[in-house]
């Protein structure tokens, strides 16, 4: 009796059989997929996104109410009213009928057969049919729509749509498939018709990475890295010794641990203190050959150190990074001509390093580092630079008790040969059982090539501040830095690196540069002054109350995460 | 060419075979301004020659002055785009289009002198003398900081004169090749030593400077740098040199003028170095009005694209156009060499002419980022009360070409429209959006015409 439905749907008696609904997306979507992006509640995404205080305070702004009333904007919003009149319900019950049981975008990566294929999972058959004859009477509509006719064909009782020459369309049931491959939309029909034995989600792909997913999030991605690791670029990226050693320390971790993880997934997601997206792998520390790892303790001790944030804070980073071992096991971190190449430098530095080699240096120098930038709110001069630049300082521990002396020595030594022709005038500061080593600009003379007065940006300094060595643009940053660096750090925390980024912050350095920022708008914006006046300062307004945002990247045995926080200030977020 | 200089330079009054019209109205304003708008094409056509002329002259107040931001920051870019926001918004537009010739004069670079603050100050005495003295617009030049970096005055010292200032002020800023020998230059350029920049100011450093006397075009003497520049102003070649450029400018530079035909304007210019009243009796000649000098320049990406904006009654970021004109061929403040640019049929070749129909796509479209609606043809349209029937061709070739257009081009404009009128459109398009595309579409069609490359 096989034979009797394809009978019945031959009549039109009554449509394909289906197996049940599909439990997720990705049973719909083939398992030649290698990366998937799905919204399981896509009108909850949008009015999350869009009631994003952040951004709808962007609205006020003239710049983005002039985007928001450009033509192509109107025409969006022209084809997305056209879509409210033709099916008699507004953008957001639309959403809801189309799209209720979620959208999902899948990708397939194979060079000549690439394809996308975007899954809409209806709650309302009936709607998402006359939704599909509203969309083709558009295109027909449209002015080329005598080089693209619209083509139709059967497949398995499922009328498709050819809409252009790489588009096809079909609907099965509740479920839309639109994909530029014509056998992607067959195979999704298959798994919508014979369930999903043939599926992405049956065939188990990229499972572990999903799995670290977090719940609920407003949109997901997760994509399998099997057709990645055969890739020959990624192999070599995978395998040690290195010959590339800015790699190597910059991404090592990240990239030994992708070469381990057979998926990537990430998500966000939005709570009452803000909104998160995180990055996962189902490969953690062990991903990074025992003993070899340069961005994270083997231990399980603290992966970096509290965040500084004097005021006036712009950027604060933190991060583990044991330069020592990249000295130490540079036979198996690197290859013989980065090897050589390395050994040579430390041998030609040596001239610059007071007779100290960099090794030694390095061995000295601690594993937990921290960067800090801020405005300038304390000018060290009375001359003010034009184009002042905010300070900066670069703080990391003490490995070998020798190694402030050390550094003072090499800094010093920069000074002179860097300095003579600015007349640095050298002095040392005692703070509490600090002491700095400082140098100042004469304010009284002038300096060659530099009338705009940038050397006034700089009081250069450095020294020991307990068991932390700073090194500082300006003598006032490291005046705030001692207090919160003898302040004891606490344990440190399990991300073995941390970055953030602070509103308020940000919005004392617009401050203090707000005639660039008028300029540019007037040129930028066409608006008179007094418009530009009134933009520019709602925008360093709109800055201040951002709050911040910080990036965390986190090694466990087993995973690794790597997450994006926005908090903003109104939760406590800000500086 | 053979044109009675009485005749020329007399005043021009409206005859039955030279009529005071569209035409004129818009040949005077693309050359003393960067075109004309709807208005002023209506009130110069009511206010006759000698009115719209005075009025030309006479200008209104200042656009916004360089901020100090530019400076503090020496922001090139921004150097070129506000010099563009100033043109734009322009209640002078001659003296503007004749600080942009003397831009071209006394051509220098901001990628060579790099210190927009310098620049800034040559431009703001380019525009003061504009339509004022050359003659001391020629001895402020000499001393300008930028010029003293740009030609090398500040490093020419007693002992090691440089040669380039003394050798391009003969050449390129008073007489021209043949009025002066090498013999001259090397005398002159001992003149220029010892000038430094002390302040902001170019002064002279006596102790760097070369004292000694010298001989310059057979005259000896102690001479100093405005000793030198009022030396080449006294010479003849001086006065036609000027004028010649002058009239290439504003006249015509598809012919050479004779000797005889500038010499008029040259003998009085002479007597007084007076730019405004040499360039008010141009404006107001027989031959500037005469069909021999119409359409006898080629536009500059400046003059396209400002003369667009200007028509349309738009307001466009002046940072947008200062890119799109970069890829015309025109930077303000950075002309490519110590000639400036060649301008005439330079301008135009393959590439610039498709990019200039696309910069002029992007203004008219609406849908381009740089620029969004800011110059609709359409709400011009809409504004002046002419989008029905054949309405919006004859106002867009009357603002734009001044219903200059090759036979049977209107009635293919007009089947364009009528074409474009009937096209089918996507069923979610607004009435507004109907109505208002084949206007766009015709607009961008009038600016490709080839007149409208033509001043």
């Amino acid at each position: 009796m096989r034979w009797l439905p394809a009978i019945l749907v031959g009549l039109g008696l009554v449509g394909p059989g289906r197996a049940g609904e599909p439990a997720t997306l990705l049973q719909l979507l083939p398992k030649q997929a290698d990366a998937a992006l799905v919204v399981d509640r896509p009108r909850l995404l949008v009015e999350s996104v869009a009631g994003y205080p952040v951004l709808q305070e962007l609205t006020a702004f003239e710049a983005v109410r002039e985007q928001l009333a450009s033509t192509s904007s109107r025409q969006l919003r022209d084809l997305v009213r056209h879509f409210e009149k033709e099916l008699g319900k507004p953008w957001p019950d639309l959403l809801d009928a189309l799209a209720g049981k979620g959208a999902c975008l899948g990708i397939r990566f194979a060079g000549d057969s690439s394809g996308v294929m975007l899954i809409v999972h209806a709650t309302d058959e009936p709607l998402l049919k006359k939704a599909l004859a509203v969309a083709l009477d558009v295109i027909k509509s449209a002015p080329r729509a005598d080089d693209a006719k619209i083509a139709s064909a059967e497949y398995r009782g499922v009328t498709g749509y050819q809409v252009g020459p790489n588009a096809f369309v079909a609907l099965s049931g509740p479920v839309m498939f639109l994909s530029n491959k014509r056998e992607a939309i067959r195979a999704g029909i298959d798994l919508h018709l014979d369930g999903p034995a043939q599926s992405f989600e049956s065939a188990g792909r990229a499972k572990a990475a999903r799995d670290l997913l977090p719940r609920d999030p407003l949109a997901w991605f997760v994509a399998s890295t099997e057709r990645l690791h055969e890739q020959p670029e990624a192999k070599q990226a995978y395998e040690y010794p290195k010959g590339d050693l800015i790699q190597l320390i910059l991404f090592q971790g990240i990239i030994d641990t992708l070469g381990k993880a057979p998926g990537v997934a990430g998500a966000l997601t939005r709570s009452a203190d803000g909104m998160t997206g995180t990055i996962r792998m189902p490969a953690g520390r062990q991903a990074t050959p025992s003993g070899l790892a340069l961005h994270y303790p083997a231990d399980k001790s603290p992966g970096s150190l509290p965040l500084l944030e004097p005021k006036d804070v712009l950027l604060s980073t933190s991060f583990y990074l044991d330069l020592s071992r990249l000295w130490n096991d540079r036979e198996k971190l690197l290859t013989e001509k980065t090897r050589q190449d390395l050994e040579k430098a430390e041998k030609d530095l040596g001239r610059f390093l007071g007779g100290r080699r960099l090794s030694e240096i390095l061995a000295g120098m601690g594993t937990h580092h921290r960067v800090v930038v801020t405005h300038q709110s304390k000018p060290g001069y009375a001359k003010r630079p034009d184009q002042p630049i905010p300070a900066f300082a670069f703080v990391s521990d003490i490995r070998d008790p020798a190694y402030p002396n050390a550094m003072n020595a090499i800094l010093r030594l920069a000074a002179f040969i860097g300095g003579a022709g600015a007349q640095f005038k050298y002095a040392e500061e005692t703070i509490g059982e600090a002491k700095l080593i400082t140098y100042r600009f004469p304010e009284s003379k002038t300096v060659e090539g530099d009338g705009a007065g940038f050397r006034f940006n700089f009081s250069p300094c450095f020294g020991r501040v307990g068991d932390q060595y700073v090194v500082s643009s300006t003598v006032e940053l490291a005046r705030e830095l001692i207090p919160l660096l003898n302040a004891k750090p606490g344990v440190g925390e399990a991300a073995t690196s941390r970055l953030r980024v602070y509103g308020a912050g940000g919005a004392t350095v617009l401050k203090a540069v707000e005639d660039q920022l008028l300029t540019q708008t007037i040129l930028d914006r066409a608006v008179s002054a007094d418009d530009a006046r009134k933009e520019a300062a709602r925008f360093i307004d709109w800055v201040r109350t951002l709050g911040s945002v910080g990036i965390e990247v986190n090694y466990s045995a087993d995973d690794m995460r790597l997450d994006f926080h926005h908090r903003p200030a109104r939760t406590g977020g800000g500086s | 060419m053979n044109i009675d200089p009485r005749w020329a330079w007399a005043a021009y009054a409206p005859s039955a075979a030279a009529p005071w019209n569209l035409q004129r109205v818009g040949h005077l304003y693309r050359r003393a301004a960067f075109g004309a708008n709807w208005a002023e094409l209506q009130a110069g056509l009511s206010s006759g020659p000698e009115k719209t002329v005075d009025a030309l002259l006479a200008g209104g107040p200042d656009a916004e002055p360089f901020p100090p931001a530019i400076t503090k920051a020496n922001n090139g870019f921004q150097l070129s785009s506000w010099w563009l926001k100033r043109l734009l918004e322009s209640k002078h537009p001659l003296r503007e289009k004749l600080t942009l010739f003397w831009h071209n004069h006394f051509a220098t670079s901001n990628a060579k002198v790099n210190n927009t603050g310098a620049m800034i100050g040559m431009y703001d005495l380019l525009y003061r003398q504009s339509l004022g003295n050359f003659g001391d617009m020629a001895q402020e030049i000499t001393l300008d900081p930028a010029m003293l970096v740009w030609l090398d005055t500040v490093t020419s010292t007693r002992g090691q004169p440089n040669e380039n200032y003394a050798r391009e002020l003969m050449e390129l800023f008073t007489l021209g090749i043949g009025h002066y020998t090498e013999a001259d230059i090397r005398e002159a350029a001992r003149a220029f030593t010892g000038y430094e920049i002390k302040d902001g100011r170019g002064r002279l450093n006596p102790a760097k400077h070369d004292a000694t006397p010298k001989t310059v075009f057979g005259q000896s003497g102690n001479w100093s740098a405005d000793d030198i520049v009022k030396a080449c102003l006294k010479q003849p070649a001086c006065p036609y040199f000027i004028v010649g450029k002058l009239y290439r400018y504003l006249v015509s530079e598809a012919d050479t003028p004779s000797r005889e035909l500038l010499a008029p304007l040259a003998e009085a210019f002479a007597g007084d170095f007076d730019i405004g009243k040499l360039v008010a009796r141009i404006l107001r000649s027989n031959l500037f009005f005469s069909d021999t000098v119409y359409r006898a320049r080629v536009k500059s990406p400046v003059e396209f694209a400002v003369g667009i904006v200007h028509a349309l009654e738009g307001r466009v970021p002046a940072s947008a156009l200062a890119l799109a004109l970069e890829s015309l061929g025109q930077r303000l403040g950075y002309p490519p060499n110590v000639k400036g640019w060649d301008g005439g049929q330079v301008w135009l070749n393959a590439q610039t002419l498709l990019y200039r129909q696309n910069l002029a796509l992007a203004l008219t479209s609406t849908d381009d980022d740089r620029f969004k609606s800011r110059t609709d043809p359409a709400q011009l349209a809409r504004s002046l009360g002419k989008v029905e029937g054949d309405q919006p061709v004859e106002l867009f070739v009357d603002l734009f070409l001044q219903g200059d257009l090759r036979t049977g081009t209107k009635s293919q404009l007009i089947q364009f429209l009528q074409e474009a009128r009937r096209q089918k459109r996507p069923a979610f398009w607004s009435d507004e959006r109907v109505e208002a595309q084949p206007l766009r579409g015709l607009c961008h069609l009038v600016l490709a015409q080839p007149e409208f490359q033509l001043a």
